[in-house]
């Protein structure tokens, strides 16, 4: 009995220990370990798999993300290109020709750009307003899946799966609308500036 | 002569009344019919140059002249951006509906607009896309094709690109996108354009395109009005945030509009005051109501026949009167007045000799003025022959009336009080000035040096100089200009040609010609119409470079060998292509409602219905690299590259009775403005050789010759000097202010002669007469002289001095001829 007890009181606290520790790592958790990151680079591989294309397509290049609306997307391979966002304005550069265009003439991208912005800046209650946010794993390993419920996105994007350990986001996984899909790995690094 | 008259006179007087009502009346049934007008243009030349033909159309009726570039300000941040984004929005909203306007930008993307560009650029991609040639589509061609197109589908462009991957395999929407659509690389808030700047805070900006031809300034005047009654009700829309917002507006007929209200208003203002003060100046010296209205009769009558007849010379039905002209026949106030003072102050008493000679020296003097203004009508430039002919027949007008008209109305034996005390002093003074004629030399000889000194820029060189357009508005034009991406395009290719197709062909070749500069790096750009509109034949040759079904699919299945396509799934390609190849050829009517629309209307023009050449024009647009001094000295520059690749498409072209035309805006301006210089001062030389001839036939005498024209010359000299050392460069303006002096001064140093010659009786009541005259001329300019418009500022501020100079220098001159 006693023995019995103390199994059951064992067990019980593990179970307890366990589902503490599932309710401790929340959506809100991680966002607040995210929030944290106030700049960071990283080296990515993206690859896109696309229906027409028997195997994906690859680029790489320098991601840079500074808090709270800027973020630089320099792809050098197999084509240099430059995109970055600023507050409301997407500028691509590509084989000499720079191009801005308003984040607000095309809502669609806006909204998936906010949602990006959103999960790097730790920003919760925007990601919330567009997407159903879900959160797997604990903080040594987790899964952030969002789900549209904004119907601009889904027409884009039917999901967005984030995987990362701690503070750091290792692949962005984004599922089309149309199903391609594209990966993107990420590697904290030396960012562009230490080139 | 009233005290004597016989039948024979009176029936003369009723006749010279009779001619007069009649010319009255005739001047004004013409003057209300008249159009004015104040752009720059009547000052380029009626024998131009085929470049400087093509350059005055460009500027009188070409695309950029109906533009009005708008700026909404708001001062020191006090308006919210996105306020000034929703101004800019309602505003545009409006516009697009006005009758008045063919467009507006303001950085929006219409999802009508958009929907349109992408509709025309995807179902026309293989007639729009400069990339179809038979080499792409072989099976090489398209295995490169769909190689870069995966190359796209890697990067975020091609995000674009991805699902029609199978429809448009070697991206042709893409690359029509990329060339057709580079817009102004501009801020936005909202979708909105809107900059910032250090000295205007934020604003936003739009562009607007007007209907109305840029000659028609009623037009432009009432596009200008629904623009701002347009932004009036945003601004009351968008509430108390937007209380400080305000319309900044600038382009070509901001400034014609512009122009012609501060000619009109201050034409009218100054010419009014003047007036007023040379009444209350005259009323004093005259006491006499009669005689006061008496003296205006002839400035009025000169000043109405001199606009008729320049009226009825330039354009039928309606006279076409430039402004400048108008406001140079307010100017003649001051000479024409003069006529009157003469008459009833020192004026012919009886029928004696005396008469005689009175009315010699005024004609002496009226013929002296002619033969200086005489010398602008030979001038090539319409500007300068409405003021030379207003000027003559103004001036005779006047001398006319004051001879045969006036006398008729003043009472028998007329004569204004004497001032006896005043002809006196003058009298006192005249005989003591002589040894002041030392002063007047010495300063004479100082003001030649100055203008040796200065004889680089005795003559300012730019255009813009004689611009009535306020200093104000043209910074304000350079502001725009700047935020708006829309610099003055310098160097341009202008084509004529006698149908659309044949424009548009020429402007193919022009583009064949210069790609190898753009490739270089000695261009950096060609804006062409034929990027918006290929022509017919290209769209043929684009039609025949695609292959037949068959080949197609055999082809592109080779090309996808070796490549990490699917291979199937491309049937909607496969059926675009063979659409295409037999589709209808593009218009202009299919890209009504595209943003490609206003770009096109803006190189490409039809034949002007009034014209009679029927010609179109295209025009095409290059931008050079902004660091032009670099070119080494030893390598020819971009400008003479440019000419040498468009040299052989010009001579071409000639036979055919077209044109194909490198035009260096900014040289082709200053080579005009160079030419009628240069030829004005020519034809003023011609005119003083012309009145020293003439004085010297009817003088006879060396000494009495120097005494006429001494102290002119020496007043022209001082003032001339006076405004290069204390104002800067002088202009036409200033040139036609001196030719003014020589008109008004002669008449001074004629009656100083006749006074020293004659030694006429009542030499004190010719003193009194000449200052009076003298100083009704210096308030009359003097007045102008207050005036913004450079027109008006310059002679008032020549003529002015000059006058006061010309009389002083008379009776010093004089006094020492008496002497001697």
């Amino acid at each position: 009995m006693t023995a019995l007890r103390f199994v059951t009181v064992l067990v019980l606290s593990w179970i307890t220990t366990a589902s503490c520790a599932a309710d401790a790592f929340t959506a809100r958790t991680l966002m607040e370990a995210l929030a944290r990151n106030k700049t960071s680079q990283a080296d990515f591989v993206e690859k896109k798999y696309l229906a027409a294309l028997n195997q994906p397509v690859e680029s790489s290049g320098q991601l840079v993300y500074v808090a709270p609306a800027r973020l630089e997307k320099r792809t050098v391979k197999p084509r240099a290109e430059t995109l970055i966002v600023d507050g409301d304005v997407l500028t691509v550069e590509r084989a000499g020709t720079k191009r801005s265009i308003s984040l607000a003439s095309y809502p669609e991208v806006a909204a998936f750009i906010e949602s990006l912005r959103a999960t790097l800046g730790g920003d919760l209650d925007t990601l919330t307003r567009s997407y159903k946010v879900v959160v797997d794993g604990s903080a040594a390993k987790w899964r952030l899946s969002l789900l549209p419920s904004d119907p601009k996105i889904a027409a884009l994007v039917s999901r967005v799966t984030v995987d990362g350990r701690d503070a750091l986001i290792d692949t962005i996984e984004v599922l089309q609308a149309d199903g391609s899909r594209s990966v993107t790995t990420v590697v904290p690094g030396t960012g562009p500036d230490a080139r | 002569m009233s005290d004597a008259r016989t039948g024979g006179s009176r029936r003369r007087d009723r006749v010279a009344v009779g001619v007069w009502l009649a010319a009255v009346a005739g001047a004004i049934a013409i003057i209300v019919q008249a159009r004015f007008v104040a752009d720059l243009t009547a000052f380029l030349p009626t024998r131009p140059t085929a470049e400087q033909a093509l350059l005055i159309d460009q500027l009188r009726e070409g695309p950029a002249s109906h533009l009005i570039l708008i700026a909404i300000d708001g001062p020191g941040s006090a308006v919210p951006d996105t306020t000034l984004a929703a101004l800019s929005r309602t505003t545009s909203k409006t516009i697009r509906g006005d009758p008045h306007f063919l467009s507006i930008n303001n950085g929006e993307s219409l999802p009508d607009t958009a929907t349109r560009d992408r509709a025309l650029f995807f179902n026309h991609r293989y007639l729009l896309s400069d990339r179809v040639v038979s080499a792409r589509f072989t099976a090489d061609g398209l295995h490169d094709a769909l190689g870069e197109s995966l190359d796209l589908l890697s990067s975020s462009a091609g995000l674009m690109l991805q699902p029609l991957i199978t429809r448009d395999p070697t991206a042709e929407l893409l690359h029509l996108v990329d060339t057709l659509t580079a817009g102004r690389d501009l801020p936005t808030v909202d979708g909105i354009w809107v900059a910032r700047s250090k000295e205007q805070g934020q604003h936003a900006l739009l562009v607007a395109e007007t209907r109305a031809e840029g000659a028609n300034i009623d037009g432009q005047q009432a596009a200008i009005a629904a623009l701002r009654t347009a932004f009036d009700a945003a601004k009351r829309e968008a509430g108390p945030s937007a209380a400080s917002a305000r319309l900044v507006l600038s382009g070509p007929p901001v400034f014609a509009v512009d122009a012609r209200n501060t000619i009109e208003r201050d034409a009218l203002r100054l010419s009014i005051t003047g007036a007023v003060l040379v009444a209350l100046l005259l009323g004093f010296v005259y006491r006499s109501a009669r005689a006061l209205v008496l003296g205006l009769i002839p400035m009025i009558t000169g000043a109405l026949c001199g606009l008729a007849v320049v009226a009825a010379a330039n354009g039928q039905p309606h006279g076409v009167v430039h402004g400048i002209a108008l406001g140079f026949g307010v100017t003649l106030i001051g000479e024409a007045v003069d006529y009157g003072i003469y008459l009833f102050v020192q004026g012919p008493r009886g029928s004696s000799g005396d008469g005689r000679g009175f009315w010699s020296t005024i004609a002496l003097g009226v013929a002296t003025s002619v033969i200086g203004f005489a010398a602008l009508m030979l001038s090539g430039f319409p500007g300068l022959q409405q003021i030379g002919l207003l000027s003559i027949v103004g001036l005779v007008v006047a001398a006319a009336v004051t001879r045969w008209v006036v006398p008729v109305f003043l009472p028998a034996g007329f004569r204004v009080r004497a001032m006896p005390t005043l002809g006196r002093l003058l009298a006192t003074l005249a005989s003591r000035g002589a040894p002041l004629r030392w002063v007047f030399v010495a300063l004479a000889f100082a003001s030649v040096v100055a203008l040796l000194l200065h004889r680089d820029h005795l003559w300012s060189r730019e255009l813009s100089s004689l611009s009535p357009v306020t200093l104000e508005l043209q910074q304000t034009d350079g502001r725009l200009r700047g935020e708006l991406g829309a610099p003055d395009v310098r160097d341009v290719v202008v084509i004529r040609a006698p149908d659309e197709e044949t424009a548009l062909r020429d402007s193919e070749r022009v583009v064949a010609a210069l790609t190898p500069l753009v490739a270089n790096g000695t261009l950096v750009g060609i804006e062409a119409p034929s990027r918006y509109l290929p022509s017919q034949a290209t769209q043929r040759a684009r039609q025949a470079a695609l292959p037949d079904p068959a080949t197609l699919r055999r082809d592109f299945a080779q090309a996808l060998e070796g490549l990490p396509f699917v291979k199937t799934g491309f049937d909607d390609f496969f059926a675009d292509v063979e659409r295409e190849r037999s589709a209808p050829l593009l218009t202009r009517a299919d890209l009504d409602g595209t943003s490609l629309a206003p770009a096109l209307r803006a190189l490409l023009t039809p034949p002007d219905p009034s014209s009679a050449t029927k010609q179109w024009t295209a025009v095409i647009a290059l931008r050079s690299p902004s660091d032009e001094g670099s070119v080494a000295a030893d390598q020819p520059t971009p400008r003479a590259l440019v000419a040498a690749a468009v040299a052989p498409l010009s001579a071409a072209v000639d036979a055919r009775n077209g044109q194909i035309r490198a035009i260096d805006i900014g040289a082709e301006t200053q080579g005009l403005y160079a030419g009628y210089l240069s030829e004005a001062l020519r034809l003023a030389g011609l005119g003083v050789v012309a009145i020293v001839v003439l004085l010297a036939i009817v003088l006879r005498d060396a000494a009495r010759l120097a005494r006429v024209l001494l102290p002119i010359a020496i007043a022209v000299v001082l003032v001339a000097a006076g405004h290069v050392v204390f104002e800067g460069p002088l202009t036409l303006f200033h040139f036609i202010g001196l030719l003014l002096i020589v008109a008004v001064g002669s008449n001074y140093t004629l009656f100083f002669d006749r006074r020293v010659q004659a030694d006429v009786a009542d030499g004190h009541a010719l003193l009194v007469s000449l200052v009076v005259a003298n100083l009704t001329s210096a308030i009359g300019f003097g007045v102008l002289g207050l005036s913004s418009l450079p027109v008006l500022h310059a002679i008032g501020t020549t003529v002015a001095p000059g006058a006061l100079l010309a009389l002083t220098g008379a009776a010093v001159f004089a006094a020492a001829g008496r002497k001697g």
